[in-house]
């Protein structure tokens, strides 16, 4: 009997043991870096270097010294990054978020679009558009809302969290602002258009 | 005296009844003044055919002889040539005249109910002769959309006809005033004013011919979702038609747009300096389910003239029953550029330049089928991420392109003068000969397409367009380019050695190309082999390359010279696998090169590669004493060297020829002097090596102390 009750007792045990939740918390001070990084890139701007620019300072500079320095090559530092976004359809998806910038961003100047608050890009004030222009801005809109998209789900997902989407899409939609350009507009919590 | 009547009898009848009343005031007016001066009829409802008028009165003043100053009032009038009801017309007549036989106003005013017109009032002249049952008005200097419009109607019998002019109307308000009316429109914004002369002529309810002209000027209008746009149009649009034969419309329309621009989904159209003109003829079947031309000309200066037929079946379920299409000529560039790109938004077809002439005829319907003519067509293509650098680009093509969609079409015979393959990979002058159909596409023979100083040989390529997606099949060779031009062209150290390849199969899924067989490179007196080589995204934003590359028995001698890494004699083997270029630029792949181990040529290092070597490593040699020591020595002798490195999220994760306490043999000594390096890092930054690499390949000048 007494074993019978010990047994259960242990049962019970286990059956709390497997209902302890882990919980993981989204890394948000590491995928804010990171989507700096990626927005920077996107947008053409320069990141600042981290611990490469140091080394690769030095290697540029040819002299006795610089070789002596040149010799303790860096070892990589933190090689796994806690928050992944080195992933091929991410570097992609960046890629060609990229190359649109190059279209969108006079539409950004010219006050037609704008981010909106929800990471996306969103269309401000179509009589800014010029009418042969009208039809472009209209698919690169939605293009790049769809590569945005996919690129928020792509970095949950890599990341293991699939359900991280949310946050990795309000961490976005935050830098998209930070990083905006002098002049470009986007919307607030209220959802308001407002000017950086 | 007031006489109050209510007449309830036939419509038919009713004019020649009215008459008769009227006739009959008459008589009781005197010739000259004094008796009655003015007479009052409420002549209640009114009708007649296709009209009726409700609460009707009619007040008569007698100036004299059959001259009369009256006024005629209804609370409501209906007309089957009219879609709504007038509501509180009323006419005032100053010079007017009744008489047996007609009622007449050479001067009169009209007033009707507000929301229709921009006035309430406007003159009016009218005449009335229920004998010839002829009704006539004269609608002068009706203000209207803000403009002025003259309206001329006439009715006799069942025949009736209209003339307007209008000057200056809005658009905008003229169509709230249709829609008041309730004229059913289309939904469409338009703003802008117009001139406009219509001549209209019926029967009953069918018009039977007529003609317009409608000069508009900066007008603006959109659809309802956006999709069609027009702004700042100048032109003239006019036409003509005829029911003469009793079983259909024809007619002739022409438009010329002299400036503005329209936005369609298909195309953009600005006359930008040259006028647009189209002009066409049309007939229409009586049961208006048919409508054909035969006669359609497009004409937009230099950039595109076409003309084109077509059938179309209106009704329930509209289709295109037929459609051909002449290019007379189009001006490529220009059709590219204006026509075309503003309705794309694919950032490649942004940064494509397309130079020519295009001509040919293309049959839509019933069976697809086309014949095009090429004639001098440039095809430019650049990167899109904006830095201009050339992807590919085609001059000088020339020739004919058929395409049937079932059954076979003559063949298609394309040729050009030169291209290249990026920016410096040039591409002679070469003629396909094709067959085209249904969604497909085949070589019609083995083709030799000069590439640098080799060619490409086609000897099988079929392209076919399935369900499931793409399908490509091709077989051919390479025949041996010199890697010099090679390596030039793609801006590398200059190589010797030829690059030749045989491909027995290319085939493409999911957006990528895969070959199989061997390319072979025979550089530095060996073989480079690059086998299961998958391009992914070629032209696209971020290019993909897949490769398994092989070395073998490459002389170090000749490769240490050209990339100045310093001298080392012996061979070299290695092995590249699972090599991932994005962007050209390797991302990842797990490589090894080390001396082979049948190796029997002199095994020489010199000072600077050993120097080299060792900053690749992350090591140095055994200290500074040894290096002061070592420093009397040109060259050292080794019995084995290699390195191996995995990349993996920008790391590199080296080895050597073997492991060694602490790290890993970089250089295994052998011979006199002999010489060992040890590198110790084990992981190391791609980048940095990378830029180590370029360093050392510009020659900067190593110091070994």
């Amino acid at each position: 009997m007494k074993l019978i009750r010990a047994t259960g007792l242990f049962a019970g045990l286990m059956l709390l043991a497997a209902c302890v939740t882990i919980n993981i918390y989204f890394p948000a001070a590491q995928a804010e870096e990171a989507a700096e990084q990626i927005v920077d890139d996107i947008l053409g701007k320069q990141s600042p270097a981290k611990d490469k620019g140091a080394a690769t300072g030095v290697i540029r500079t040819h002299g006795l010294a610089a070789r002596i320095v040149d010799f303790l090559i860096p070892a990589a530092h933190a090689a796994q990054p806690d928050f992944n976004v080195n992933t091929p359809e991410i570097r992609k998806l960046q890629a060609r978020m990229k190359q649109r910038h190059q279209s969108l961003r006079a539409f950004y100047e010219s006050g037609a679009i704008g981010f909106g608050g929800d990471a996306q890009v969103k269309m401000r004030d179509a009589s800014a558009v010029p009418l042969r222009d009208k039809n472009k801005v209209k698919g690169l809109v939605r293009d790049e809302n769809a590569d945005r998209n996919a690129l928020y789900k792509a970095i949950a997902g890599a990341n293991g969290h699939p359900e991280w989407e949310p946050e990795v899409r309000s961490t976005f939609s935050r830098v998209w602002v930070e990083r905006a350009g002098r002049g470009w507009w986007y919307q607030d919590t209220s959802g308001s258009w407002k000017q950086r | 005296m007031i006489v109050e009547t209510d007449i309830s009898r036939p419509a038919s009848s009713l004019p020649s009844g009215l008459f008769s009343l009227l006739l009959f005031i008459l008589l009781l007016a005197p010739r000259s003044g004094g008796g009655v001066q003015g007479v009052e009829l409420f002549l209640g409802k009114l009708s007649g055919a296709g009209w009726k008028a409700e609460d009707v009165v009619l007040r008569i003043d007698w100036a004299g002889d059959a001259r009369a100053v009256y006024s005629l009032a209804a609370s409501r009038v209906e007309h089957s040539l009219l879609s709504g009801p007038l509501l509180s017309p009323r006419i005032d007549c100053s010079e007017g005249r009744l008489t047996g036989g007609e009622l007449s106003c050479s001067k009169g005013e009209m007033t009707v109910g507000k929301g229709i017109l921009d006035k309430e009032k406007f003159p009016v002249a009218f005449l009335w002769d229920p004998g010839k049952a002829l009704m006539r008005f004269d609608f002068d200097q009706v203000a209207i959309g803000n403009g002025r419009l003259a309206l001329d109607f006439q009715i006799k019998g069942d025949l009736w006809s209209a003339a307007i002019r209008g000057k200056g109307v809005d658009l905008r308000q003229l169509q709230d005033t249709l829609v008041v009316m309730g004229v059913s429109l289309p939904d469409f914004t338009l703003e802008g004013r117009v001139n406009l002369t219509l001549n209209i002529a019926g029967r009953q309810r069918l018009p039977t011919r007529g003609d317009w002209e409608l000069r508009f000027d900066r007008v603006l209008f959109s659809d309802s979702s956006g999709e069609l746009l027009g702004e700042e149009l100048q032109g003239r649009w006019q036409g003509a038609f005829d029911r003469s034969r009793e079983e259909a419309y024809s007619g002739n329309m022409s438009l010329e747009l002299d400036a503005g621009a329209i936005l369609t989904p298909y195309a953009f159209l600005a006359p930008d300096g040259e006028k647009i003109a189209v002009s066409t003829d049309f007939g229409l079947t009586a049961q208006l389910d048919q409508l054909r031309f035969s006669r359609l000309h497009y004409r937009h200066g230099e950039v595109l003239e076409f003309t084109s037929r077509g059938e179309l079946v209106l009704g329930a379920s509209p289709g295109i029953t037929g459609l051909a299409v002449s290019i007379q000529h189009a001006g490529l560039s220009d059709l590219v550029e204006n026509y075309l790109k503003p309705v794309f938004s694919s950032p490649m077809i942004e940064q494509m330049r397309v130079s020519g002439n295009l001509s040919g005829e293309l049959l839509l319907a019933p069976e697809p089928q086309v014949a095009l003519n090429l004639k001098d067509v440039g095809v430019e293509q650049s990167d899109s991420d904006g830095s201009g650098r050339k992807v590919f680009g085609f001059e000088g093509l020339d020739g004919v392109l058929h395409w049937r969609e079932n059954g076979p079409a003559a063949a298609s015979l394309i040729s050009w003068q030169s291209g290249h393959l990026f920016e410096g990979i040039e591409i002679g002058p070469s003629a396909l000969s094709l067959q085209a159909s249904g969604q497909g596409m085949t070589l019609s023979g083995p083709t030799g397409i000069p590439v640098l100083d080799g060619s490409l040989q086609a000897e099988r390529f079929e392209l076919e367009q399935l369900d499931s997606g793409l399908r490509l099949a091709f077989q051919g060779y390479l025949t041996p380019i010199s890697m010099n031009l090679v390596s030039r062209a793609l801006g590398w150290p200059e190589l010797s050695g030829v690059l030749s390849g045989m491909v027995p199969r290319v085939s493409y899924e999911d957006g990528a190309l895969q070959f199989d067989g061997t390319m072979l490179i025979r550089v530095f007196d060996g073989r480079i082999l690059i086998k299961a080589l998958r391009l992914e995204d070629l032209l696209g934003a971020l290019p993909v390359l897949q490769a398994e590359i092989e070395l073998r028995e490459l002389d170090l001698e000749t490769l240490t010279k050209t990339f100045s890494f310093g001298k080392i004699t012996g061979r070299l083997e290695g092995r590249v696998g699972d090599l991932r270029l994005e962007n050209w630029r390797p991302v990842s792949f797990d490589a090894r090169f080390n001396t082979p181990g049948e190796d029997r040529s002199r095994h020489r290092i010199s000072q600077r590669a050993v120097d080299n070597i060792s900053d690749l490593g992350g090591s140095g040699i055994s200290g500074a004493i040894s290096r002061s020591f070592l420093k009397m020595f040109k060259e050292f002798g080794y019995s084995r060297l290699g390195i191996s490195c995995t990349l993996k999220q920008g790391v590199c994760e080296m080895g050597g020829v073997e492991p060694a306490k602490q790290g890993y043999y970089l250089v295994k000594g052998g011979g006199i002097p002999r010489i060992d390096i040890v590198g110790f890092n084990r992981r190391t930054d791609w980048g940095v090596l990378v830029d180590k690499l370029v360093d050392i390949s510009e020659g900067a000048t190593p110091v070994v102390q």
